[in-house]
């Protein structure tokens, strides 16, 4: 069992979904309340990891993350250091893969919440970001729940961009998914079966578990 | 101090119709004014232009001293600042939140006690004292209208605004609920403003009258006197007078003027600056109906005509007439029954000089 490999998956999958919880929930606040023309242009956008094979992004990250690129220069220049091949580039590459993941389903739930509730609260007299935190949040989670699992389990699941632009470095970049490829081609059908076995186990565990709380929001 | 809301602003919607508003309404003591008009006339928005919830195009908002909207200075003040309470057609109810919780959510500048306090009062004022814990799905149409009231109130608003208080009621509780509202905003004297489509709420709740159609303001005054005297014809029917007729005034002798309309010619009250083509505006209420020979009466005219059709309405019934023209009139039951009146039948409309008001027409 390759346990480095859990382990660093685990990792990445949720530094994502944190990263995607902050930057997500006022991307999607925006996008549902936004009446701005332009806003398709967005909403596009923020799709495209949804249609674009995994290696089209990976190399256009890759291209935007190398030495040679002012990304690249910055992080460089910031850290010393280079984004390709290393975790930190992973979790870029990872939180803008799985976006949509979180975002769409963010943004479905606050355009669910019924948009008088957020008026009445103005009219009483309680401020924009408080009534977010009141109103918003408390009738939206059910939905934001769902982002939230939907990017853990999606960025657990993740090969082409992994592998274009981590590379699979054993303890650094090498994911599961990643590792039990490595495996398969190694002709160890054993060591990936056991891998493949456990993110098998735990997809269905964290998914069930997410239904299971849902059902509990309906019925209430 | 006269205190006085003066908003005189214009609100565009693409696709849409524009709404114009010209408002002068004191505010320093208790008063209903009332926004009526039909559907898509555009009293919700005016509402919500007062509320600071949506943005008008041109014009200015002053409440008292306080300036809420100038478009020429670019200044519009958010709905959290301008102390107002608003009360929303199906009452947005925070789902998530108890009864309790409901009312005092806006109470954030309180201490825990006093907040406590005064939710209590509120629960008090409105009479759900036993329902504080239950959530807002539990309650039924008239609870919920209290506890959406009741938060409103519990801010201690300045202004409060309502929009169709109680259209999402059925029928009788409506008016049972049509009492209790006016008398507990006259209780609290916070001065209201009220958006509805019903005549009878109008009526029943309003001082002072503001009659919009298709946008604009077309009359405006206290509340009997417009529903009464309307300033012209589509505030005549949008009012509800049930029979407006073009005519034409023939001639005025000792303020009393002779109208054609339709084939006859009828009495009415000669009203200054009104003259040449004309509008005949008859309240059904206001029609006697004879049958057989006409005795002696006081009324000035008598019209003989036969029923076209004869409706039931609860304890009325509504004939229309055809008397030269096309006549409404509204009898009780009791008489209905005792002329034995039927469709088709020859009856005379007695109608007095007063009862028939004038527009002007063109």
């Amino acid at each position: 069992m390759d346990w480095s490999a859990i382990w660093l998956t685990l990792r990445l999958s949720a530094l994502t979904t944190a990263i995607l919880f902050v930057l997500g929930l006022p991307l999607a606040y925006w996008l549902a309340t936004s009446s701005w023309r332009g806003k398709f242009l967005v909403e596009a956008v923020v799709a495209l990891p949804l249609v674009l094979p995994p290696t089209v992004l990976g190399f256009y990250l890759l291209m935007a993350m190398g030495p040679q690129s002012p990304l690249g220069q910055l992080y460089e220049w910031l850290t010393g250091r280079l984004l390709p091949f290393s975790f930190q580039g992973l979790l870029v590459a990872s939180v803008l893969y799985s976006l949509p993941f979180a975002v769409r389903p963010f943004a479905a739930a606050f355009a669910a919440v019924d948009w008088r509730l957020v008026e009445a609260s103005w009219c009483l007299g309680v401020s924009w970001s408080r009534t977010f935190l009141r109103i918003v949040l408390p009738l939206s989670w059910a939905g934001i729940l769902t982002g939230l699992v939907l990017t853990f389990a999606h960025t657990v699941g993740e090969f082409g961009v992994v592998l274009m632009v981590g590379g699979g470095i054993p303890g650094v970049t090498r994911t599961v998914s990643v590792a039990i490829y490595d495996e398969v081609q190694a002709l160890n059908y054993a060591a990936a079966h056991r891998t493949a076995l456990v993110l098998l186990l735990l997809s269905f565990a964290v998914l069930a578990l997410t239904y299971a709380l849902q059902r509990r929001v309906a019925v209430l | 101090m006269n205190l006085e809301l003066v908003a005189s602003f214009t609100k565009r919607f693409p696709n849409g119709p524009t709404i114009a508003v010209d408002l002068q309404r004191p505010v320093n003591a208790f008063s209903v004014t009332v926004l009526f008009g039909p559907s898509g006339s555009g009293k919700t928005t005016v509402l919500r232009c007062l509320a600071g919830l949506e943005h008008p195009d041109e014009g200015s908002i002053r409440f008292g001293e306080e300036c809420w909207y100038d478009a020429t200075h670019r200044l519009f003040l958010p709905p959290q600042r301008r102390g107002i309470g608003y009360l929303f057609q199906e009452y947005a109810l925070f789902p998530h939140l108890t009864v309790a919780s409901n009312i005092g959510y806006g109470l954030t500048g309180l201490s825990r006690h006093e907040r406590r306090r005064r939710v209590a009062d509120m629960l008090d004022l409105v009479q759900l004292t036993e329902l504080e814990a239950r959530y807002p799905r539990h309650l039924s149409g008239g609870q919920r209208q209290r506890v959406a009231l009741a938060r409103a109130l519990a801010t201690r608003p300045r202004l409060l605004l309502l929009d169709e208080p109680l259209s999402a009621l059925d029928a009788d509780l409506r008016q049972q609920l049509r009492q209790d509202l006016r008398r507990l905003l006259r209780e609290l004297g916070i001065p209201a403003i009220l958006v509805t489509h019903d005549r009878v709420e109008a009526l029943a709740l309003g001082d002072h009258v503001v009659v919009m159609d298709q946008g604009d303001v077309r009359q405006s005054g206290p509340v009997h006197e417009v529903f009464s005297r309307p300033s012209e014809a589509a505030v005549a029917r949008i009012v509800g007078v049930e029979t407006v007729e073009p005519g034409k005034v023939v001639h005025i002798t000792d303020g009393l003027a002779t109208v054609a309309v339709g084939g006859v010619e009828l009495m009415a009250m000669a009203q200054d600056a009104v003259e040449g083509e004309v509008y005949v505006c008859i309240r059904a209420e206001e029609v006697i109906i004879e049958k057989g020979p006409v005795t002696h009466t006081s009324a000035c005219n008598r019209l003989v005509g036969h029923i076209r059709a004869l409706s039931r309405e609860g304890p009325m019934v509504r004939l229309n007439l055809a008397c030269g023209f096309p006549l409404t009139a509204l009898v009780t039951k009791q008489a209905c029954d005792e002329l034995d009146l039927q469709e088709g039948e020859q009856v005379t409309a007695l109608i007095k000089a007063p009862a028939i008001h004038l527009v002007p027409g063109g």
